[in-house]
């Protein structure tokens, strides 16, 4: 397995959700992410593996970030605060935020339906199709409701914070109907996955 | 970040605005919201069956029309501009608004960036 690809499996949800949680905005996230993946792919084979390819990757999807943000505007007020994020992620532990991530999926403001999906995807990294099939949605659908709730959670700029005391007492039950049909998907996922062989662990992307 | 929380109350609602507990509610909200810096603007807005007023360009042609444009069970009572740093914030303040009491329910929007 490429090494990039074994990155992916193991810490996608973690490199999203640093990657993430300072700019708010999960599409801009993935693509940057996404881009990160690419390049290593294309680069690593003629210039070796970084030592840490976690570390690289979460500095590649930062840089193009902080490019993204100053080509979109110079007016853009959130690119100052871009700039220079990509020096933090040196060093053999660079935290997870997965947390967080997961708190904006069940925030109340998200549509209820989508909750569980935007988990799966974001960290998890399951793609729509996958989840699509899995919840019986057509894959369509499922990627309009992806999408529609990444906009809103930028758009109506949800925090990514672990909510406060005063939320808590709220959240929770947005939360506990998300859960079970998530380890639904989960199991039948990695049932589906073991079947097609390769150790459950690694051909899920499920770490830790 | 700035947001529209638009407060919607029902027709009892409106009607019942006189009641003192209502307004004392509503006195202590506003000086709240204002005090804190956070709301921008705003206004409670009269009774929309009797009195708003809709206009709009069909063809070319200006229509003027007695009542609300949406005649729906809920009409809009009242709006602040708040500036709050985001969605959690906005929420903290839609929950003390003393419409929610009575039976209204608060949407809050988020206010398209200004132009530079």
């Amino acid at each position: 397995m490429h090494p990039a690809e074994l990155a992916a499996r193991a810490s996608y949800g973690r490199l999203l959700s640093l990657v993430v949680v300072r700019t708010g905005d999960l599409a801009g996230a993935e693509d940057a992410l996404a881009e990160a993946f690419l390049a290593a792919v294309t680069q690593w084979p003629f210039e070796g593996v970084p030592q840490n390819p976690e570390a690289w990757l979460l500095t590649a999807a930062r840089r193009r970030l902080v490019d993204a943000a100053r080509r979109r505007s110079r007016h853009d007020k959130h690119a100052p605060l871009l700039v220079g994020l990509d020096d933090t992620a040196e060093g053999d532990y660079f935290g997870d935020e997965r947390l967080r991530l997961l708190f904006v999926c069940a925030h109340p403001a998200i549509d209820p339906a989508v909750r569980t999906p935007l988990m799966l995807q974001t960290v998890l990294g399951l793609d729509a199709a996958r989840i699509a099939t899995a919840l019986r949605v057509a894959p369509k659908t499922m990627g309009q409701r992806l999408w529609r709730a990444k906009t809103k959670i930028r758009a109506a700029r949800i925090p990514f914070d672990v909510p406060l005391e005063s939320y808590l007492s709220g959240r929770p039950r947005c939360w506990r109907p998300s859960m079970r049909p998530m380890a639904a998907v989960g199991t039948t996922l990695l049932g589906g996955l073991r079947l097609r062989g390769g150790s459950r662990r690694k051909r899920s992307g499920l770490h830790d | 970040m700035r947001y529209a929380m638009l407060v919607y109350e029902t027709e009892a609602g409106v009607q019942g605005r006189g009641d003192p507990e209502y307004q004392a509610a509503y006195q202590a909200y506003i000086k709240a919201i204002y005090d804190s810096g956070v709301a921008v603007g705003g206004s409670g807005l009269q009774d929309a069956a009797t009195t708003a007023t809709t206009f709009r360009l069909v063809g070319g042609e200006r229509q003027i029309q007695d009542g609300p444009f949406a005649d729906t069970k809920e009409q809009l009572a009242g709006f602040f501009l708040i500036d709050v740093a985001d969605l959690d914030k906005a929420l903290e303040w839609a929950a003390r608004c003393p419409s929610t009491a009575y039976g209204g329910v608060v949407e809050i929007r988020p206010a398209l960036e200004q132009p530079k």
